[in-house]
């Protein structure tokens, strides 16, 4: 209970200094356009990891081993891939026209209404469905970390979020996401540290794991190698694609920044993915040798914590709380501009200035907040809406889009479309898909034939 | 062949026609790729590379194609490793954390850094 009330009262203090700065849109959206590298590249890691990075990560590795880290391979690479192919394009669009969203990057380089009236639709659908599972994560971890509530847990949890970012906008949300940032990656790699210790050394760990259960190690652990090749192009590629990491290029002061920032990018999430690492496999040791006993995947973060000691669990805390509530900062943001900015501007409607953004915010918040404590099946259903979503409707238009001058704003939309709408469809069947065959990815590929097909036809 | 760090404005012609040839093949690759068994390996060191080179639309030089070629043949030979390790349980768990993530951890962002032109293209 005290991180979450220390983190209540910092909340307060960043909401107080941020409300008086962010006085207009470019301020409120996009930081003012004047970040440097390093803290658009601590803050922009601190938003794309969730608490999924602490606990889903090792979990996964219990279960499948090596196989899990499939998922955070592309990590060395992504921070650069992302420059090339969306970083360059869109600070260039920046600062030769001023966006202050994605959407309405999208606008300007596809005029017309439905490509920025779709963009503003997938993001605000994405980012609500994505909240709402944070709020389901801050609810469950709050109780199995720091014995709080759950209810207690998710209303702190977004209150505090909610009130630095609709008071502050990313002006404050910048700064708030590069120091819990900060204290994710510190965290991650003490805790990391500590487990493999407990569990003997990474040598140890290694030996153990390929005497009881040999079939979680080598390349593949426990998954199919055409499903560990999807989660590498998945969540590499899907970088280009997620809004609230293009978001982060629009903050840049320049493009020179861009030269330092795939290394600061790569190091904060690496640093922060050791964790993933560490408490998965000296954890998976851990229970293979019996010091440990654990009910569900999940369950193994906070058995490593308990089993450290107290620090570990109040450290954890912090760290689990660090990501979601800079995640959830992203998502608000860009759901609330989506609502009072983008749609109506691409929809010949009046712009709503800060003011109404705030109001929004509160607003998606209090609907994530609803649908993320009063249902499970809301939430099953709302977690298909995130990664491979945003994936699937925006990678093509993005990467493909920016790039070249051919595609008009039908194809643009069109591509939009048929990348979510085969997401959605094969996310309604995952359990019957062969291994390899990931909506998000499928989505990509066939908005991409949609827009390279509707273009040639011009 | 593109001249030795020259500048090339974004063109209509051939280059227009490749890319989206190029990204309809990899769509269509992505698509395939359940049953393209081991073949799939190859995959994310054609496409990762591939998504980056979008930006040679607008920075054509030489030394940039070098680097994305050089990250493609480094992958290429992280993702073979991968391959001929696949039946050793710790030395394949030992080369996917060495040669996939701790190697091109420096690497990588080190050639964005060396292709990285200050001019205002």
């Amino acid at each position: 209970m005290t991180v979450l009330l220390v983190t209540f009262v910092l909340a307060v203090a960043a909401a107080l200094w941020g409300m008086r700065r962010a006085t207009d849109a470019r301020e409120y959206f996009a930081a003012g356009h004047r970040a440097g590298s390093l803290l658009v590249g601590v803050a922009g890691t601190a938003a794309a990891l969730s608490a999924f990075t602490f606990v889903g990560g090792p979990g996964l590795f219990l279960v499948v081993g090596m196989g899990s880290l499939w998922m955070i391979l592309s990590a060395p690479v992504t921070g650069a891939l992302q420059c090339w192919a969306i970083g360059e394009p869109v600070v260039r669009a920046v600062q030769a026209r001023g966006a202050v969203t994605v959407p309405a990057l999208l606008g300007e380089r596809f005029p017309g209404r439905a490509p920025q009236a779709t963009a503003a639709v997938v993001v605000a659908l994405g980012c609500v469905a994505s909240l709402a599972v944070q709020v389901r994560a801050a609810a469950v971890l709050g109780e199995s970390l720091l014995g709080v509530s759950p209810l207690a847990a998710a209303l702190l949890t977004m209150t505090a979020t909610t009130l630095y970012t609709a008071l502050g906008g990313m002006r404050v949300g910048l700064v708030a996401d590069a120091v819990q940032g900060a204290l994710m990656a510190l965290v991650a790699v003490i805790l990391a540290a500590a487990t493999l210790y407990a569990a003997g050394g990474p040598a140890a760990a290694l030996d153990t794991l390929a005497r009881t259960t040999p079939d979680l190690l080598g390349p593949f652990g426990r998954v199919p190698p055409a499903q560990a090749v999807a989660w590498l192009l998945l969540f590499g590629l899907g970088t280009c694609a997620q809004p609230h990491y293009v978001q982060k290029f629009l903050f840049l002061r320049s493009r020179h920044e861009l030269a330092t920032l795939p290394a600061v990018l790569t190091v904060a999430l690496v640093l922060t993915l050791t964790v993933w690492v560490g408490v998965g496999l000296g954890g998976t040791a851990l229970v293979a040798t019996g010091t440990l006993s654990v009910a569900r995947p999940d369950a193994l973060t906070p058995a490593v914590l308990r089993h450290l000691g107290a620090w570990a669990m109040l450290l954890g805390g912090a760290g689990v709380f660090a990501a979601l509530m800079s995640t959830a900062a992203s998502f608000l943001n860009l759901a609330a501009a989506a609502v009072t900015r983008d749609l109506p501007q691409a929809l010949g409607r009046r712009v709503g200035g800060i003011g109404s953004a705030r109001w929004a915010t509160l607003a998606v918040a209090g609907a994530a907040t609803v649908a993320g404590v009063v249902s499970e099946r809301a939430i099953a259903m709302l977690a298909v809406l995130g990664w491979g979503f945003f994936t699937a409707a925006l990678l093509p238009v993005l990467v493909l889009g920016l790039a070249w001058q051919r595609p008009g704003p039908g194809a643009a939309a069109a591509a939009m479309l048929a990348g979510a709408s085969v997401d959605l469809v094969l996310e309604a069947f995952r359990g019957g898909l062969p291994p390899g065959l990931e909506p998000g990815l499928a989505g990509a590929a066939v908005g991409t034939l949609v827009l390279a097909g509707a273009a040639w036809r011009r | 062949m593109l001249p030795p760090n020259g500048e090339r404005a974004p063109s209509s012609g051939r280059g227009t026609e490749r890319l989206p040839a190029l990204a309809a093949a990899a769509a269509i690759l992505l698509l395939l790729l359940p049953l393209l068994g081991a073949v799939a390996l190859v995959l994310p060191a054609l496409l990762l590379p591939l998504t980056a080179a979008v930006v040679l639309r607008t920075r054509p030089r030489a030394r940039l194609l070098f680097g994305l070629v050089a990250l493609a043949v480094g992958l290429g030979a992280g993702l073979a490793g991968v391959w001929l390790l696949r039946g050793a349980v710790i030395a394949g768990a030992v080369w996917v954390l060495v040669a996939l993530v701790l190697l091109p951890l420096p690497l990588v962002p080190w050639l964005y850094h060396r292709t990285f032109d200050g001019e205002d293209s």
